[in-house]
């Protein structure tokens, strides 16, 4: 049986134009890492076409609990401020947590 | 009239606008308008440097600044339209002004297929203008969208909430520390955004070269091009309609807005074109198309950042969705028609 270790895990769906900005908060926060994908769909903003100039992307963020609120402030910062973003949390388990708590460079 | 519309990079557009009503399953590759968009700035920056590297430094700086005026005073007209008309949100109307201030790269180039169908000459400094005129817009945008967050503060007591249509009403509580850095933040992107750097550098680079070696980039620049516009247009095409299904979101009246606004700005831009600048039919053309037409490529992603509030289904449906077809179809040939008459050379 292989060991398992709980972690967080972030999903925000939003517009390609945040991107620099999520990432500028996930390197402030000191996340290990973080995985963004082009994302299509529709809401209360109408549809997201995925045409490059306006885009959606879905952001993947997993770390460990106690590093949890730092992001989520900063991310309720930028809902305060009129964006638009989906964020959900759920609770993922890992097989390496070490790779969870190392900083990414940039 | 029709006769003007019977040229291929047109019935493309319209290609794809019957694509999508049909429900084709016809799709792009995606990316295939940015690559597109890439190759077609690059394309005309470089024809357009080797005509101006012999043009007139005083006609060159007196369009830059005219670029400038509409640039600044286009949007603020705008803006001032749609508050008249009480129809949105004073931070929707900052967004949308901010479109129709700025250019659409698309519509200079199908103006241009246009007039090249015609066998019109043109002068080359309204490219200038174009790259000019791609960036004040968002700068206005955003200081309209400023003014508009204030006012939306002051009433924030009472119907503040209904002033703000989309946002989620937090947007009172951020510092000016905070505002001053995303200012910078933003000029910054005004000004080295995708197109003007392709634009600008293209065009440095097309008046720095030897006039020999443009020779061998000549059916790179010069004789695919037309076919790439198509391309591009029979995306936009499908990309539009899509954005048609949105009329009823957006409402009669702003749809009309979508109308007006272009036949304000191509009136004022042939004005300019021929009493400011005093160019030939075919320059006062492409001015008027400049004043006209609405971004829907550079604006929009600065608007999400910038001006968050706004809901970016009103601002694509009007500048994608009505007024890029407008113009397309009906405006470059109107445009060229009111040229025509004020040149008195007639039609």
């Amino acid at each position: 049986m292989v060991d398992l270790y709980p972690e967080k895990l972030i999903s925000i769906i939003t517009t390609s134009a945040l991107e620099e900005r999520l990432v500028r908060i996930f390197r402030e926060r000191g996340t290990s890492g973080y995985t963004i994908v082009p994302a299509r769909g529709a809401g209360s903003r109408g549809e997201q076409s995925g045409l490059d100039f306006d885009a959606n992307i879905l952001v993947k963020v997993i770390l460990p609990a106690d590093r949890l609120d730092p992001v989520l402030d900063d991310l309720k910062r930028l809902l305060g401020r009129g964006h638009h973003l989906t964020v959900f949390v759920s609770d993922v388990a890992v097989i390496t947590p070490e790779k969870f708590t190392r900083p990414f460079d940039l | 009239m029709l006769s003007n519309l019977m040229i291929p990079a047109v019935l493309f557009f319209g290609l794809g606008v019957l694509a999508r009503l049909v429900k084709s399953d016809l799709k792009f590759p995606p990316d295939l308008a940015k690559a597109l968009s890439i190759y077609l700035l690059m394309a005309i920056g470089l024809h357009g440097g080797v005509e101006l590297a012999k043009a007139d430094l005083g006609a060159a700086i007196n369009a830059i600044i005219w670029a400038l005026i509409l640039g600044f005073a286009m949007p603020v007209l705008g803006y001032w339209l749609l508050i008249v008309t009480r129809r949105v949100s004073p931070l929707d109307a900052a967004a949308i002004a901010a479109h129709y201030g700025s250019v659409s790269a698309g519509t200079f180039l199908t103006a241009i297929a246009f007039l090249d169908t015609q066998g019109v000459v043109y002068e080359t400094y309204p490219l200038i203008m174009l790259a000019v005129m791609e960036s004040p817009a968002i700068i206005v945008g955003l200081l309209l969208a400023a003014q508009a967050r204030q006012k939306v503060k002051l009433q924030a007591g009472g119907n503040g909430a209904a002033a703000m249509a989309n946002g989620n009403g937090h947007g009172n509580g951020h510092g000016n520390g905070e505002d001053k850095i995303r200012l910078g933040a933003l000029l910054h992107e005004a000004f080295t955004n995708g197109s003007v750097v392709i634009l600008v550098g293209s065009m440095a680079i097309g008046a720095m070269s030897l006039p020999g070696s443009m020779d061998k980039l000549k059916p790179f620049i010069d004789e695919i091009f037309m076919g790439a516009l198509c391309l591009f247009l029979f995306e936009m095409g499908m990309e539009a309609a899509r954005r048609l299904g949105d009329f009823k979101r957006v409402g009669a009246l702003l749809a009309g807005y979508g109308v007006v606004m272009p036949l304000i700005g191509g009136t004022i831009g042939v004005l300019i074109g021929h009493y400011a600048l005093g160019f030939g039919v075919g320059g006062t053309t492409l001015v008027a198309v400049l004043a006209a037409s609405a971004s829907y490529i550079a604006v929009p992603p600065a608007m999400r950042l910038a001006v968050p509030e706004a809901n970016p289904s009103l601002y694509l449906t009007l500048s994608l969705g009505i007024t890029f077809p407008f113009n397309v179809v009906l405006g470059i040939p109107l445009y060229h028609w009111m040229a025509s008459a004020l040149a008195g050379t007639g039609p």
